[in-house]
């Protein structure tokens, strides 16, 4: 068997193996034991992939786009059609809805209230790759530091919560989105104010949830209630739709509730996504 | 010098098209894995050295890209390459059936290990799950796709690797055979 003959420099590859074997080793101990020290090889690394895949990526949707013109046009007739009709029904509802938005905005000043959704700045940005073990859910944008992305910064698309960003290189920042097994987000329940932690789990992906955990076992909670991220979250901006609750069920020890979470984004169809340019930390200091 | 030019075309093209193209056409929110097809071949046409090395640069690439800790896919794909370079005295041109055999359950091995590592020391012990949802549609879309895949490495590998073997200094495995007939007991 060829794989008994000893190679040129007189070392059997089982040696060499077993040097590398170690010199793996090292190199997983050291980088979890100083996760930063790798970071300029990394980034050089990826700085010089990020171009390439951007390429791609544009060469990818100008395909799409041409194949999507090519698309039926009964198909657009029916919906350009259907569009019309609920465009006359909703600007019906507009018009009853800025009469009360007037009054809203009346008790308001009567209230002095601040504004309840809170308006964050945002700057949009496009996927460009992603992970493919098929066992973590992360992603590249082509937006990194030098648009002013930062480690930490929330991602939306759909007026939902995508997740957040991990790591920042030149032209490019890394997203783990909250249906990633590792994310945990503290979150609060509309209505009840009941808090909880969502998190994400690969068993469930496939059925299309993620799952809430740690409801307190008193909680009022119903199905398709709406779960926003919480003023407790160290990292999340407080506020942020996360997803609509379903199967509330009490955990065996009876002391908490979970539920599964359908997320408001699509994420097997995400493609552009908005990233949040402001900090956690920042929002609480002022 | 060559074969260093084509194993690092092969590993960046198929890093590319695994995170770009293959995952706009994922299947079962799987993606085939391109470069354990490269590490696979690397070590079944060639030698143990060679799998080996090219399977620590598919594993570091991976590694790099992920964000995580650096290393760990790096020593999985580099022991995968190591072992299917143990095989390469079997290795026939266009033989299709045995290398896909070894693409499969390297594969399988590959999942098994971010398993364990990424899941099982959480406590995660929901196997059965993975299973059918990750491991199997991963490991067929795979092996569906290295028929095609490790024909064209297959293919690049007899046009210019196997011919230029003569006058490399890397390793391969008729330099090797070449060895042992000039210095018989060495």
């Amino acid at each position: 068997m060829n794989s008994r003959k000893k190679p040129k420099y007189g070392i059997e590859p089982k040696y060499i193996l077993m040097l590398c074997v170690m010199l793996c080793l090292m190199l997983i101990l050291f980088s979890y034991r100083f996760p930063r020290f790798f970071d300029p090889v990394r980034k050089a690394m990826n700085t010089c992939l990020v171009p390439m895949q951007k390429g791609i990526h544009v060469v990818g949707t100008q395909i799409d786009d041409i194949s999507a013109k090519f698309d039926d046009i009964d198909a657009l007739r029916e919906e350009n059609e259907q569009l019309k009709r609920e465009l006359t029904e909703l600007r019906d509802r507009n018009e009853m809805l800025s009469q009360d938005l007037y009054d809203m905005e009346l008790y308001k000043q009567l209230l002095e209230l601040d504004k309840t959704y809170p308006e964050y700045a945002k700057v949009g940005a496009n996927i460009i790759a992603r992970d493919t073990s098929g066992f973590y859910a992360t992603f590249t944008i082509d937006k990194g530091s030098e648009n002013g992305m930062k480690v930490d910064m929330n991602v939306l698309a759909d007026n939902g919560l995508v997740g957040i960003i991990t790591e920042v290189g030149r032209n490019y920042s890394i997203v783990r989105s909250i249906i990633d097994d590792y994310s945990y987000v503290s979150a609060t329940i509309m209505k009840t104010g009941d808090s909880c932690v969502v998190c994400g789990s690969l068993a469930l992906l496939s059925k299309g949830f993620i799952k809430v955990r740690d409801i307190s076992a008193g909680s009022q909670a119903k199905n398709n209630y709406k779960v926003y991220t919480s003023e407790l979250s160290k990292k999340y901006l407080p506020g942020l739709l996360i997803g609509y609750l379903s199967n509330i069920t009490t955990e065996a020890d009876s002391m908490t509730k979970v539920a599964y979470l359908t997320p408001v984004v699509d994420f097997e169809h995400l493609s552009t996504v908005l990233v949040i340019t402001q900090l956690k930390e920042s929002v609480v200091k002022q | 010098m060559l074969a260093f030019l084509v194993f690092t075309i092969e590993i960046l093209v198929s890093y590319l098209l695994q995170s770009t193209v293959f995952s706009a056409l994922s299947i079962a929110n799987t993606v085939p894995d391109l470069l354990l097809i490269v590490a696979v071949a690397a070590g079944y046409q060639n030698s143990r050295l060679r799998g080996m090395t090219v399977g620590f640069f598919c594993g570091l690439i991976i590694d790099v890209g992920t964000g995580g800790i650096l290393g760990v896919y790096a020593l999985f794909y580099m022991l995968i390459g190591y072992l299917c370079g143990h095989f390469s005295s079997f290795y026939v041109q266009r033989d299709i059936f045995f290398p896909l055999m070894l693409v499969a359950f390297s594969e399988f091995a590959i999942c098994c290990a971010y398993y364990v590592f990424g899941f099982l020391i959480r406590g995660d012990l929901q196997l059965s799950e993975y299973l059918k949802s990750i491991f199997l549609p991963k490991i067929l879309y795979t092996v569906v796709v290295a028929t095609v895949y490790y024909l064209i490495l297959d293919l690049l590998y007899e046009r210019i690797l196997n011919r230029k073997a003569e006058d490399e200094s890397f390793l391969s495995p008729e330099s090797i055979l070449r060895e042992e007939g000039e210095n018989p007991g060495a």
